[in-house]
């Protein structure tokens, strides 16, 4: 095993590999940017090192400088967490070359499943099933005929796309035209690439991903599924596992053909391969594969029982994986939430000083948190602020857990979305399992004092009362304890 | 004596008959409370001038405590918040990067024109003109970082006389 790493993020992810790196006498190296000195990572590792500037093309995207410092220290391995430079195969090869091992699968497979249409040819050659779609289209006329024959509605995408950037759903022939050149604009500013191709559009679709995981050594595991069809932006909100829709048999299904797409590109460590459930036809077509650790990898975990990041970290350091497909167990249900510093209607970010952050605890409830009472959220990275996670005998348990932890948790000083969360897990179709990715679209919730009954509002406000009361009487019993009734000092 | 609580926009007559409900302190200014049978956390901050915050399921309200008499004189003698100058200050609606400012002193902008584009999160907003006039201030320029709130450019209307 390794006796240093340096871990290439930042936030709850950068604190969530810490933790297992403690566990294994793993000592630790974090960077962080000027602004996040002082931030949790960087006061929770063994090291932590001034990488550069806010921005983070100055600072947690510069690589040559990450393995500098990773070579400074005399770290062995680097592990980018998630984002950043997690799916960089330019960087994951310069580790390598620099000496250093890194955490995640072979630069070849990042590259094959970084790019859409070479992804969607690996998965047809590895008998996985496929959204009907084309090669890299060239001009508008051209999509319009692929289009025809698709039939319509489609989606229009860039080759080198992610985040939903270079997308386009296109739902008639009129508007080929400007959607082609949105997305190929877009794609040439996001990616330096205006390859573009199309897909059919499945309208009734839930997002259910497998999570594989490989070693060096020939094996290849599934260790179950994961739905998050609820997402706003194209970013997930909400994560489940298992999925209400997958029959046994298709569970099954899907993770051997995850595990032959793994086969199939030489893939070692944490993978996850993203389907489209078609709800109507019940069957489930490829996506694309991401080549890192995911955020909601702790759905994984909690059902699972195992320590993903600890796996990765054996893997890496070429052991080989401890189960056998058989010996994997799954147990019950489990939710997250990701907790964002942004609004929970307009998703716009927030920013302040987190003036309270005190977590819930409880049986079955897990929080991965990148920050602290006291920390500051800044303008510059990704809101995320905490994931919050539950695990129950059923999803019904599971889901009542999770709301009594968010109604618990005490954040003040920057808004988050804990309204929205708290919401969607009352909503009727998320309980009945019938939420599909339009959900957060679709669904006008009513959310915080909004969404409160008479009742609830009357105690509310009685509990306000309360505590105002209790001021006031502290205040007039200081008042009184000088002898003119005059404050002190003012005398 | 009967009370109201102002809690963001929601107004509460405190029902005189009703028990107050049992408080438990959890952490400084953190306090919890059974809500329907759910215990929910809540943290109330003192914010000077003798008001307070309500931070409750990740959101902030303004709480305003007072006896029923004071809050319908505050009713009666409130004046519209909608004054002249209310309409005309454009403020950045998130915390980002100003990218762009598309309006300079003295320009005339139409109602809804873009004046300054604003990035966070990768995500590139552009604020428009909430109406159509003159601009008579420009606080921002390419390049800062501003919170939300922050007044970003003020715009006199067409038909406002002059001050």
């Amino acid at each position: 095993m390794f006796e240093k790493i340096l871990i290439a993020n930042r936030g709850e992810i950068a604190v969530r590999i810490l933790s297992t790196c403690r566990k294994m006498g793993v000592r630790t190296v974090a960077v962080h940017s000027h602004a996040d000195r002082g931030a949790l990572h960087a006061r929770l590792a063994d090291e932590a090192v001034d990488v550069g500037p806010a921005p983070a093309s100055e600072s947690y995207l510069n690589g040559e400088r990450l393995i500098e410092v990773a070579l400074v220290t005399g770290a062995q391995a680097v592990h980018p967490g998630y984002g950043f430079l997690a799916e960089n195969a330019t960087f994951a090869r310069s580790v390598c070359e620099a000496g250093l091992v890194w955490i995640g699968p072979p630069a070849e497979a990042i590259a094959q499943m970084g790019d859409k249409l070479s992804a969607r040819t690996l998965a047809e050659a590895a008998g996985v099933p496929l959204v009907p779609g084309s090669r890299v289209l060239e001009s508008a006329k051209e999509v319009s005929s692929t289009a025809q024959q698709l039939g319509y509605p489609v989606l229009l995408k860039a080759s080198a796309g992610g985040g939903g950037k270079g997308m386009r759903a296109v739902r008639t022939p009129d508007d080929i035209e400007a959607a082609f050149e949105r997305a190929r604009s877009e794609a040439q500013r996001s990616f330096g690439c205006t390859d573009l191709y199309l897909e059919k559009l499945v309208p009734q679709a839930k997002h259910v991903e497998m999570q594989v995981f490989s070693d060096g050594h020939g094996a290849h595991l599934w260790l179950g599924e994961r739905e998050c069809s609820i997402q706003r932006r194209h970013q997930k909100l909400v994560e489940e596992s298992p999925s209400v829709v997958l029959s046994e048999a298709q569970r099954r299904q899907m993770g051997s053909d995850a595990v032959s797409l793994a086969q199939r590109c030489g893939y070692r460590g944490a993978g996850t391969v993203e389907f489209l459930y078609d709800v109507q036809a019940k069957n489930y077509y490829f996506l694309e594969m991401n080549t890192r650790l995911q955020v909601e990898h702790p759905v994984t975990e909690m059902v699972t029982g195992l320590d993903l990041v600890a796996w990765q970290l054996r893997v890496a350091a070429g052991e080989a994986l401890p189960l056998r497909q058989d010996q994997i167990q799954r147990r019950g249900v489990a939710v997250e939430c990701r907790i964002y510093a942004e609004d929970p209607l307009d998703f716009l970010p927030s920013t302040g000083h987190l003036r309270a952050f005190v977590p819930p605890e409880g049986p079955g409830v897990r929080l991965d948190s990148g920050v602290e009472q006291g920390d500051g959220v800044g303008p510059y990275y990704d809101p995320l602020l905490a994931k919050l996670v539950a695990h129950g005998h059923d999803r019904a348990q599971a889901i009542e857990r999770l709301k009594d932890a968010l109604d618990r948790f005490a954040i003040a000083g920057v808004t988050t979305n804990v309204a929205y969360h708290r919401a969607l897990l009352d909503e009727p179709d998320f309980q009945a399992g019938k939420h599909l990715t339009d959900f957060v679209e679709t669904h006008n919730l009513a959310v915080g004092l909004d969404a409160l009954g008479e009742n609830e509002a009357q105690t509310l406000a009685g509990a306000l009362y309360a505590l105002h009361e209790q001021r006031e009487r502290r205040l007039r019993q200081a008042l009184k304890a000088t002898p003119d009734g005059w404050p002190q000092g003012e005398r | 004596m009967r009370w109201v609580v102002t809690l963001g926009a929601r107004t509460v007559h405190l029902d005189p008959a009703q028990q107050p409900p049992t408080l438990e302190q959890k952490a400084v200014g953190v306090w919890s409370v059974v809500l329907d049978g759910q215990t929910c956390a809540l943290t109330l901050l003192p914010e000077g001038e003798g008001s307070m915050t309500l931070w409750w399921r990740g959101q902030r309200y303004g709480v305003r405590v007072e006896r029923e008499a004071v809050f319908a004189l505050r009713q009666h003698f409130s004046v519209k918040q909608e004054d002249a100058s209310a309409g005309h200050t454009v403020k950045a609606h998130m915390p980002g990067l100003v990218t762009q400012v598309k309006v300079e002193r003295g320009q005339h902008v139409g109602r809804g024109a873009g004046v300054i584009v604003i990035e966070a999160m990768k995500m590139e907003n552009e604020v428009s003109a909430p109406v159509a006039g003159v601009v008579e201030a420009v606080d921002v320029l390419a390049g800062d970082q501003v919170e939300k709130g922050q007044r970003l450019c003020v715009i006199r209307p067409e038909n406002a006389k002059d001050g």
